[in-house]
């Protein structure tokens, strides 16, 4: 956990998201003991009340259970508790705005496909493609068209693939392969870019 | 003015927990208030009373300024124990009224 602390709120409240983070992240699974509050309020350098107002707030959200002379621990279905009251908090008060904003821009669902991370890098017959499925045939459609131009030319020109435009970025590639004749040669990576609305790299 | 802090601990509000607790007497209401001065952004006020003895000083929550929004602190008892120790049990009221108890055991460093 880290050791700095805001002033936006209280650090009990701040402790007790660092739990949350902490369960959603995995590294605190159901079952798992939280360290006890002594140790906490020394090693963070806070009062041991302040932690127990943490631990407590976790206690009253059914996330963390205590147990008499053995400590709190995790609840069993703690993270889906807590991924069930982030979504809902998503849905309510963070879906409204982003779909307004979908609805005044006129964003389609293609466009808004496109904005998932496409990344290409070609090296010595190396393909690599991280993304949609769809964004991976782009990927190899523009692949084909590049080579049919030359890789030289196609840096720095854009490529329209399915009505998507590509940007072709490129540079050397920070490995080396080893060519069949023994001699090292330097690869040439390129990042697909979807343009005009958002760069993708 | 009495300032709770942990031996070593840094003065730095900003990076450690450090709220600071006031002790004083209102002369014209001839009574002991205690303000507590949190980092949950409020200041509660609290009554206190001594016990026969005169080992235990009470204090009850009075009222409180700044905002509730995260709780505040509700009831403390100091217990003198000797010149070198004494016993403070502080009980902090979150949200909904759900109290919050700490005991602590202070001995004077060495």
């Amino acid at each position: 956990m880290d050791r700095e602390w805001n002033d936006s709120q209280p650090i009990y409240r701040q402790l007790r998201d660092r739990v949350v983070a902490m369960i959603l992240d995995g590294v605190l699974k159901e079952g798992d003991p939280l360290p006890s509050v002594r140790n906490v309020a020394s090693e963070y350098r806070v009062n041991p009340l302040t932690v127990l107002k943490g631990y407590q707030q976790l206690v009253d959200e059914g996330l963390v259970e205590s147990k008499r002379g053995l400590g709190m621990f995790i609840n069993t279905g703690a993270r889906n508790l807590l991924l069930q009251g982030e979504r809902q908090r998503f849905l309510a008060e963070e879906w409204p705005r982003v779909h307004a904003s979908i609805q005044r821009l006129g964003l389609t669902p293609e466009e808004l496909d496109c904005c998932r991370k496409t990344q290409v890098v070609i090296g010595w017959r190396t393909v690599e493609n991280r993304g949609s499925r769809s964004a991976a045939k782009r990927s190899a459609k523009a692949m084909a068209c590049i080579e049919a131009r030359g890789l030289r030319k196609a840096f720095g020109t854009t490529i329209a693939v399915d009505g998507i435009n590509l940007r072709v970025e490129g540079g050397p590639h920070p490995r080396t392969h080893r060519a069949p004749t023994g001699r090292a040669r330097p690869q040439r990576s390129m990042r697909f870019c979807a343009s005009p609305h958002i760069r993708l790299s | 003015m009495h300032e709770f802090q942990e031996a070593g601990t840094p003065l730095d509000p900003a990076k450690y927990d450090h709220p600071v607790t006031m002790l004083y007497v209102d002369v014209d209401a001839d009574r002991l208030t205690l303000v507590h001065y949190c980092d949950a952004g409020n200041g509660p006020r609290m009554t206190g009373k001594i016990s026969p003895d005169g080992k235990t000083l009470e204090f009850d929550f009075a009222d409180l300024s700044g905002s509730n929004k995260y709780g505040h602190m509700y009831h403390s008892v100091f217990t003198i124990i000797d010149a070198n120790h004494h016993t403070e049990d502080w009980t902090y009221m979150l949200p909904g009224d759900k109290p919050v108890h700490g005991h602590f055991d202070l001995q004077r460093a060495k």
